[in-house]
This record gives structure tokens, C-alpha cells and sequence, in this order.
């Protein structure tokens, strides 16, 4: 009964979840918007570069098998006025990312929108967002 | 006991129900900050796209098109816009197959397109010029306010050629002398070579500016049509170099995303 409440709740609270409007360089097709999710592991790289930075993380998936994740941000000027910089994110550094996953299962995501953002392993928060 | 599931259920209902009530709402507004009279014609700073946002991008609009109204197509531009495959919006196509132009080649979004990428523009003023720096790819919109005539000896352009004249505190922007290697938004809305818009820019107080623009191009619509847009100034922003540069990279990223899951 608990197990059932539980998958229940999880299930309403999917249901519930808002999200933003994805405003990809090249589309919003690729990208499951309705459902974000939050990606937790460690920076391999970061490309400050347009039209939209990149960030690739390893993560320990279900099986503990890490894969590493490819999630497109926005441009240096965007994050930028989101208080970023180019030293922002280092190799090595531990982050929650808050992204759309790509819809064909692939480690891929975006988190440009207003719902995404970088959780440091000290608690700062920052967003990606275009405005 | 037994009913203590079913209240934990209901709580969270509640919490969520409020949470999507107070997204819902909007926000309450101060009166806006009022424009000096002598500086009603100074559309100078910097002004981002200011459009209410949607919950889910599976709605049109939001900086896809320019209208949310259908718009009048000849059969002539019906079959352009049929032709289109964008990656954006309800109609959107998977990255493999689009056709937009902008997609691979980094070519320019064109008039009046730039307005509808989600950067910044800055405006400047001199004597005789407004001028319209665009984020976007560093773009520049020039619109010539000296009384001279529309200049074709060049192009056709990506931007067109643009002249305006004062109405009061309204710039009349008339612009010209399109290449038709663009689209007018992100959705595939199709010109041809015949485009003429006319855009009512005007600052309506101090942190809002709005640009009418009419849409006239009778090879491809049947009538004439009309879009609102609205900027916020951001006194704080400043423009940064912006190229639609490492493409490549780019795509190795979409092409995963586009590419059956492994």
C-alpha cells in the first residue's frame, strides 16, 4: 500500500510539474520540456564558447555505470548576466544540474531555460536563464 | 490510522494545487516610472523581449513568432511555409530533418526575425541615425532618419534598408530590399523578395518600449498584417561579443540528441 501511495504521489507530482519554455539555439524538438530532471555528478569539462556554452559531467546512472552527460547552457553574454564566468565550472567540481533530457534516452540535456540552474556542492545557486 | 495515507495525499495535493495557483497569478504591478517629456524621442539603452512566458513551449508564441494570429497566405506562400521544416514550436521537426536556415550555416535570422532571438538589443541615437545593436550575432540595424530616400544600390540584404521619419514621439521605420534567403520567425513563416515592413516604435514610459510592426508583402500574404512587441529596458545589461561561432562542436552535441538512444 505504501510502496503503491508512494509511486502515487511521485506520479501527481510529475503530473505537476511546471516547467519553462526551452529556447535552444536550434530547437526545441530534441528535448523532453514537459519533465525536467536534476543531474547530479562531477565536471569533466566546460566550453565557454557560442552560441551556447556546454557542460559534460560523468554520473553514476541506476547500475552505478558512469556516463558521461553533454548538456547544452546558453551563451558566455547570457550567463554572464547570470553571474557566471568562464571559471565558473572546473573539472573535478561536484554540481546538481536542473535540465530537460533529450527525449530518445541519450545523455544529453538542456538547461537554458528558466527552470535550469547549477547547484554547487556549497549550496550556491545559478540559473542559465536568458533574462 | 488507516485514513493518515490518504491525508498525506491530500496535503500534497493542496501544496501543489497552491504552488500552481501562485504561478498562475500574476505578479503585482508598480505604475510605471514616467518619461521626462523632453525625452520621449530618446529610445536609448538596452531592451530585451518582454512577452509573458508560458508554462510549457508546446504553446505557440512566445519568442517563436511574431503573432499569434493565423496569418492570410497566398497559395504562393502557403506552399513556402509548407515547405519549411523548423526545430521550433508546435510544427517543430527533429534537428536531422529542419531546413532552417540559420541551422548549419550560422547565416544572419534577418529582419525582423532578430527581434524574436532571445538576447539583447541595444538602441543609440545620433543626429539623423537610430541605430539597433543586436546581440545576436553583433548585428547592426541602422535606420536612417535624415530624410533621405531608401538606398537599393546595394543588396538585396539580410536586414534591408531601413529610413524613418517622427510622428510625434512614434519612429516610422520603413524598411526595404530584402534577400528572400530568410524567414520572418523561428516557425518558418515564409517572405518573398516584396517584403516592406513598417514598424510605430515608440517608448512609452521609462522601462517600456513597444514596436508595432506591419507585415505587407503581397506575393506571400493576402493582406497586410500587424505584430505587437514589447521591450523592458535593462539598465543594467551591457551587449557581449556574440558569434554564432563552433558549430561543429554544436553539432556533435545535437546529433545525440537526435540519435537513437544507446
Amino acid at each position: 500500500m505504501n510502496s503503491k501511495l508512494s509511486a502515487l504521489i511521485v506520479l501527481i507530482v510529475s503530473l505537476f510539474a511546471v516547467t519553462g519554455p526551452v529556447s535552444a539555439h536550434h530547437g526545441n524538438s530534441a528535448y523532453d520540456e514537459e519533465h525536467q530532471i536534476a543531474v547530479t555528478g562531477t565536471v569533466t569539462e566546460f566550453v565557454w564558447s557560442n552560441p551556447h556554452c556546454q557542460i559534460y559531467m560523468d554520473v553514476k546512472d541506476a547500475q552505478g555505470k558512469v556516463v558521461n552527460w553533454a548538456i547544452e547552457s546558453q551563451s558566455p553574454g547570457i550567463l554572464r548576466r547570470n553571474s557566471w564566468t568562464k571559471t565558473t565550472l572546473k573539472p573535478g567540481d561536484q554540481i546538481t544540474v536542473t535540465l530537460a533530457p533529450a527525449k530518445n534516452g541519450a545523455a544529453v540535456g538542456f538547461s537554458g531555460n528558466k527552470e535550469g540552474k547549477v547547484v554547487f556542492s556549497d549550496g550556491r545557486i545559478l540559473k542559465m536563464d536568458v533574462r | 490510522m488507516r485514513n493518515r495515507p490518504l491525508g498525506i495525499l491530500f496535503a500534497l495535493l493542496m501544496i501543489v494545487a497552491s504552488t500552481v495557483a501562485a504561478q498562475t497569478k500574476p505578479p503585482a504591478k508598480a505604475a510605471p516610472k514616467a518619461l521626462p517629456s523632453n525625452q520621449a524621442r530618446d529610445l536609448s539603452g538596452v531592451w530585451m523581449l518582454d512577452r509573458p512566458r508560458p508554462n510549457t513551449v508546446v504553446e505557440r508564441f512566445w519568442v517563436y513568432e511574431l503573432t499569434e494570429e493565423e496569418l492570410p497566405m497566398t497559395a504562393w506562400g502557403q506552399a513556402q511555409y509548407d515547405a519549411t521544416k523548423s526545430s521550433f514550436g508546435k510544427r517543430s521537426y527533429p534537428l536531422a530533418e529542419t531546413n532552417d536556415p540559420i541551422f548549419h550555416t550560422c547565416t544572419p535570422p534577418g529582419f525582423p526575425r532578430i527581434f524574436l532571438h532571445p538576447y539583447p538589443m541595444q538602441i543609440m541615437q545620433s543626429r539623423g541615425e537610430v541605430l539597433m545593436l543586436f546581440e545576436w550575432d553583433s548585428m547592426r540595424h541602422p535606420i536612417y532618419t535624415d530624410g533621405r530616400a531608401h538606398d537599393t544600390t546595394l543588396g538585396p540584404l539580410w536586414m534591408g534598408d531601413s529610413i524613418g521619419h517622427w510622428e510625434g514621439d512614434t519612429l516610422v521605420a520603413d524598411t526595404v530590399n530584402f534577400n528572400t534567403k530568410t524567414w520572418l520567425d523561428r516557425v518558418g513563416h515564409p517572405h518573398s523578395d516584396a517584403l516592406h515592413v513598417i514598424e510605430r516604435i515608440r517608448r512609452i514610459n521609462h522601462d517600456h518600449l513597444i514596436d508595432d510592426i506591419t507585415i505587407d508583402d503581397p506575393k506571400t500574404y493576402t493582406k497586410p498584417w500587424t505584430a505587437h512587441l514589447d521591450f523592458l529596458l535593462r539598465p543594467t545589461w551591457t551587449l557581449a561579443e556574440q558569434f554564432c561561432e563552433d558549430q561543429e562542436s554544436f553539432d556533435e552535441i545535437e546529433n545525440n540528441e537526435t540519435k537513437p538512444a544507446k
